[in-house]
């Protein structure tokens, strides 16, 4: 029965699904974002960012970047954002403690916000943006093709940021370490 | 691509209810296990030898009042248990339950989701287990579940490395990250677990770790933190993060059968080819062959949970950062050079008996820190009165 | 690559404790030794070979190795060396023996992050060149942790710095979504073809951000007095030289770049528009420095008004034939150091024995020590351009090279004159304290200061002769900036992705067994 249903609906089918999804992350990735601007809770806001990054990771997966979705979980929503929380959680003084900004300050956030988006959409508006043969479709073997980049054309960045990760390791164990 | 889409919609939606249902079951099956290490007998009332146990457990976690106790952020409380099911609901889907199957006119994986990225797939989703319980804790607005939750997420982070590393030696052996790809490499030859018996060791402490399992529960210890981080949890919102654990514990140990144990491969049973590829009846026995490893891990868990006692925090730390990151980091340095020389694979069983070696026999000899239970001078009380040599 | 050296030397200064704990001498000369190393390769690099060589890319083009990078590394290593030397003079009795194998490497680390910024060639290495020279100076900013300013200004030096970053890594992103490239050239040259796309522009903006960050230049200087007061006078002395040179060198690669390629009428708004940021920037420094009271305050907005001026020269870069600006820049920059460094070590010494950074506690040192006030008289009056000091000189070749760009040219050294009268007010105010101010309260006290060490003064001697070296006989040093001067610009061959063919993924045959 099933096998009979699976060759009755034509194949193009999935890629009527893409759109909804590309949405649907897309939605969750702006909603969230709004919602952190807009929350007073530090720690919602650390979780509407959680969201914002899975939505973002779904919109890498849409774009067959699976390895950049997935690094973008690990990186960002395992490891950076879980120290924010820990962060937040062992420093604030109450326990739901309340972020409210007067009321100026909201109304000049959302003028300079919406300038910016004034901004970038009339720009959007006037470039001709061309697709550039090397942004098409991501290689067949991404992960392979990323690794042969970053030892290859990239080496520099990569390894600057190696010795860049460990003096930012030294500072910070300077900062945190306790008086001797 | 759409016979893979369909096979995956098909496979998520059994699997799903398949694993739910073990779900109960496990929780029966731990019962029984520890009232064998016990010697006693475990439920044994309801319905025959208290098969019908689970139905009467989750029947009583429905029936009881949900309840948000005052004074908790109610949209974290109630968001917590979510956060704890999700990732480990969706974790499992790369694996290959079941091998190859032709379907039409191509060939298909039964697997939830085939996707190129594979196991790394499991470290990225794995990496947000955490937040289920870490806010738990916090939206809970008690001193005890929000220690238990900051317990459970410095553990987790922690063993998150060497776990990383422990998939990235894998990869590394292979040349794929496909988990399809690794286990018909596997299948083919030999299953990982020879050529790296530390490396699955690791692995699988790790995975308890990762787990909060004994002898790592420390985010539920009851004797220091009351329950843990889920004390003012009641109701299904409990069910929920018990369920989350469960499923937590079932992905690990489909992913240690996945890279070490050869996943759906039989010794010595190998699939007859009838045309091109074998029809659903390998498919199920392929099936069971994945899920009965994983059955037999989960037992050993279990055993574990009654055999041995539980770490202290700073022995769990100290396990993490001192003992299993450098040793995977050293394993990975092994394989790198191996894969690197291109020497066969038999090298790397000798690296790991060497390793072994050099831990179990020069380790002793190497410096060791200040010991841990050392007596700490407490200036001014009248045990050890202020003194003048102490106020250099 | 010297820069391997300076990693190296990071990490025997990271072992040296576990060698010998609480030794102070070890890590300093071990970091010493890195620099020196440093400077040797750079030295050997560059005269062994042939000067066609002397322009290259490295590592598929994302490290230049021309003539200004080199010279620049130079200046860079001997001025972290001397940071090193003023440190151990001055600094390093007030850090703990713990601290200091961290203190080195900070400074090693930004050092290296800076290095890298004169060679960095397309977004890439730019913005993680960027990033290693920032991250370290926050931490060398709050590296007197139990302090409250120096928390305050790094606190406030790490916020500000994390928005530029963002601006500027946002940028770069639409910049290389409308080129298609990091590569600098490549997108030059884009830029040329296919004229700067409104999209584009936003992304050089953003980009430029991040740069005025590093810069200090107007909108984005709120970090520099505050982190300067902060801060120890090792560390101020080296973000305000430094890490500010490096930002420039980084901005006219960027520059040379464009200004190889494009068309001088597709460019002229990018030049104006620097131009005008380099004249706010120097005019509100100079400005702002009017009223400061405290001397590192003071001295921080000394150095956003000499950022603005090289921003002002760095703008005609767009315009002219790069190689009279950048000569005049590199001059403008050796002398700067050495200004600089040789004003924040009196200031230093004075703070050290009067307990204070206040302007008016100078008053009545004349008397004091006369030694000290007259060196620092010079080097303020070399701040502001007096003539027959190095101050002067460089701002004398700036001034010549910017106006040989015409009309915008005339009014950016007009601005330049007008703004040098204006820092005239501040440079001499703790001149002025010290010789006509007398000390109001009775009971201060009139004893002479104390001799600095042989060494300090030493330090001290040689700024001065630099000062007057490039003041009174400056053919030599422009001529060897003139030499130097040249960068290169070469457009990346294009590596797809395609031709590094990956290796077919682990075949897999289905097992043929019954």
């Amino acid at each position: 029965m099933v096998y009979t249903l699976a060759q009755s609906i034509p194949a193009q089918s999935l890629n009527q699904v893409a759109p909804f999804l590309f949405f649907g992350f897309a939605a969750l990735t702006v909603v969230s974002a709004w919602a952190i601007v807009l929350s007073q809770n530090i720690v919602r806001m650390a979780i509407y960012l959680l969201f914002t990054l899975c939505g973002v990771a779904g919109l890498f997966f849409l774009m067959n970047a699976e390895f950049l979705a997935a690094i973008q979980l690990i990186v960002y929503a395992g490891g950076t954002l879980i120290l924010i929380v820990f962060g937040v959680m062992l420093t604030s003084k109450d326990p739901f403690q309340k972020l409210v900004s007067p009321i100026w300050e909201q109304f000049l956030g959302c003028g300079i916000g919406l300038a910016l988006l004034f901004l970038l959409v009339l720009a959007m508006a006037n470039s001709v943006i061309v697709p550039h043969e090397s942004l098409g479709t991501a290689p067949e073997h991404g992960v392979r093709a990323i690794g042969k980049a970053l030892l290859s054309e990239y080496i520099v960045p990569f390894e600057v940021s190696a010795v860049l990760l460990l003096v930012v390791m030294i500072g910070a164990a300077y900062m945190a370490r306790r008086r001797a | 691509m759409s016979a893979q889409f369909y096979t995956s919609v098909i496979t998520c939606l059994i699997m799903i209810n398949v694993f739910l249902g073990a779900v109960s079951y496990l929780i029966l099956l731990e019962r029984k296990i520890a009232s064998w290490v016990q010697n006693r007998l475990g439920p044994n009332r309801t319905g025959p030898m208290g098969l019908f146990q689970p139905l009467a457990d989750g029947l009583k976690f429905l029936l009881k009042e949900d309840y948000d106790p005052l004074g908790v952020d109610k949209g974290l409380f109630r968001l917590a248990p979510v956060l704890a099911l999700v990732p480990a609901l969706i974790g499992w889907a790369i694996l290959p339950l079941g091998g190859y199957m032709t379907w039409g006119d191509s060939q298909v994986l039964v697997a939830g989701a085939p996707i190129n990225i594979g196991v790394i797939y499991i470290l990225a989703v794995g990496s947000l287990a955490v937040y289920g319980i870490v806010l738990g804790g916090y939206a809970s607005n008690n001193k005890y579940t929000f220690l238990g939750g900051l317990r459970a997420t410095a553990q987790m982070i922690s063993y998150e490395i060497p776990l990383g590393l422990c998939v990235l030696i894998i990869i590394l052996m292979h040349g794929t990250a496909r988990a399809d790809y690794l286990v018909e490499l596997q299948a083919n030859g030999v299953w990982n677990v020879f050529y790296q018996p530390i490396l699955a060791m690791l692995f699988f402490i790790c995975s308890l770790a990762e787990c909060n399992r004994a002898p790592f529960d420390l985010a539920e210890c009851e004797q220091e933190l009351v329950g843990g981080f889920h004390t003012e949890y009641s109701s299904m919102k409990l069910a929920l993060f018990f369920l989350g654990e469960y499923f937590h514990l079932i992905t690990s140990a489909g992913i240690l059968v996945l890279l070490f144990f050869g996943g759906w491969d039989l010794p010595f049973i190998k699939e007859p080819i009838i045309g091109e590829t074998a029809g659903i009846g390998w498919v199920l026995i392929k099936m069971g062959a994945f899920m009965g490893k994983i059955a037999v891990v989960l037992a050993l868990v279990m055993v574990i949970r009654w055999t041995l006692p539980r770490l202290r925090f700073d022995q769990l730390m100290k396990l993490a950062w001192q003992s299993l990151i450098p040793l995977a980091i050293l394993m990975l340095l092994e394989t790198g050079v191996i894969v690197y020389l291109d020497f066969g694979y038999g090298w790397l069983t000798v690296c790991n008996v060497a390793t072994a070696a050099l831990v179990y026999f020069i380790l002793p000899y190497l410096p060791s820190g200040p010991a841990i239970n050392r007596k700490i001078e407490l200036t001014g009380s009248r045990f050890s009165p202020p003194t003048e040599v102490a106020a250099n | 690559m010297p820069e391997i050296w300076l990693v190296v030397a990071m990490c025997a200064v990271l072992i040296a404790p576990f060698v010998k704990r609480r030794n102070v001498t070890i890590p300093t000369l071990l970091a010493v030794a890195g620099l020196l190393a440093a400077m040797l390769f750079t030295l050997l690099w560059q005269s062994s070979d042939p000067s066609a060589e002397n322009f290259r890319t490295v590592f598929s083009n994302s490290l230049a190795i021309d003539p200004f990078s080199q010279f620049f590394k130079m200046m860079l290593f001997l001025f972290a060396m001397l940071i090193v030397v003023q440190w151990v003079l001055i600094g390093r009795s007030q850090t703990d023996a713990l601290d200091v194998p961290d203190f080195l490497c900070l400074v090693l680390g930004a050092t290296f992050g800076m290095s890298l910024m004169v060679s960095a060639n397309n977004l890439l290495t730019i913005f993680i060149a960027i990033e290693s020279a920032s991250l370290p100076s926050f931490a060398l900013a709050g590296f007197r942790k139990h302090q409250n300013r120096a928390t305050e200004g790094s606190l406030k030096y790490i916020l500000l710095g994390a928005v530029a970053s963002s601006l500027m890594i946002y940028g770069m992103s639409l910049v290389y979504g409308s080129s298609g490239s990091l590569d600098l050239a490549t997108i030059a040259q884009h830029a040329s073809s296919e004229g700067i796309s409104p999209l584009m522009g936003i992304g050089l903006l953003g980009m430029f951000a991040g740069f005025a960050f590093k810069l200090s230049a107007v909108p984005l200087h709120f970090w520099c007095p505050d982190v300067f007061e902060g801060a120890s006078f090792e560390v101020t002395t080296f973000l305000s030289v430094a890490s500010k040179a490096a930002a420039m060198c980084l901005l006219v690669r960027v520059l040379s770049n464009f200004a190889m390629f494009s068309a001088v009428e597709s460019i002229t708004g990018m030049a104006v528009g620097l131009g005008v940021l380099g004249a706010i920037t120097a005019t509100w420094g100079n400005l702002v420095a009017l009223h400061q009271t405290n001397i590192k305050r003071l001295l921080a907005y000394s150095s956003i008004s000499h950022a603005g001026y090289m921003i002002m020269g760095a703008s005609v870069i767009l315009l002219v034939n790069p190689t009279a600006i950048v000569s005049a820049l590199l001059f403008y920059i050796l002398v700067y150091m050495f200004m600089n460094l040789g004003a924040f070590t009196v200031a230093a010494v004075l703070a050290a024995q009067l307990g204070s950074e206040d302007i008016r506690d100078y008053a009545g040192l004349i008397k004091r020590s006369p030694l000290l006030s007259i060196l620092m008289t010079l080097f303020m009056l070399s701040l502001f351009g007096m003539p027959g000091l190095g101050g002067f000189m460089g701002k004398l070749f700036l001034g010549t090279a910017m106006i040989q760009a015409g009309g915008i040219g005339a009014l950016l050294v007009a601005i330049l004159l007008l703004n040098t009268l204006f820092s005239l007010w501040y440079y001499l105010r703790p001149s002025y304290f010290m010789i006509f101010v007398k000390p109001n309260d009775d009971d201060a006290p009139s004893t002479p200061l104390a001799r600095p060490s042989t060494a300090t003064l030493a330090l001290l001697g040689w700024c001065v002769l630099m000062l007057f070296w490039t003041g009174i006989l400056p053919n030599s040093a422009i001529q060897t900036t003139r030499e130097y001067a040249a960068i290169i610009v070469k457009p990346a061959v294009r590596q797809t992705l395609s031709q590094s063919t990956p290796k077919a993924e682990p075949k897999i045959d289905r097992k043929e067994s019954h």
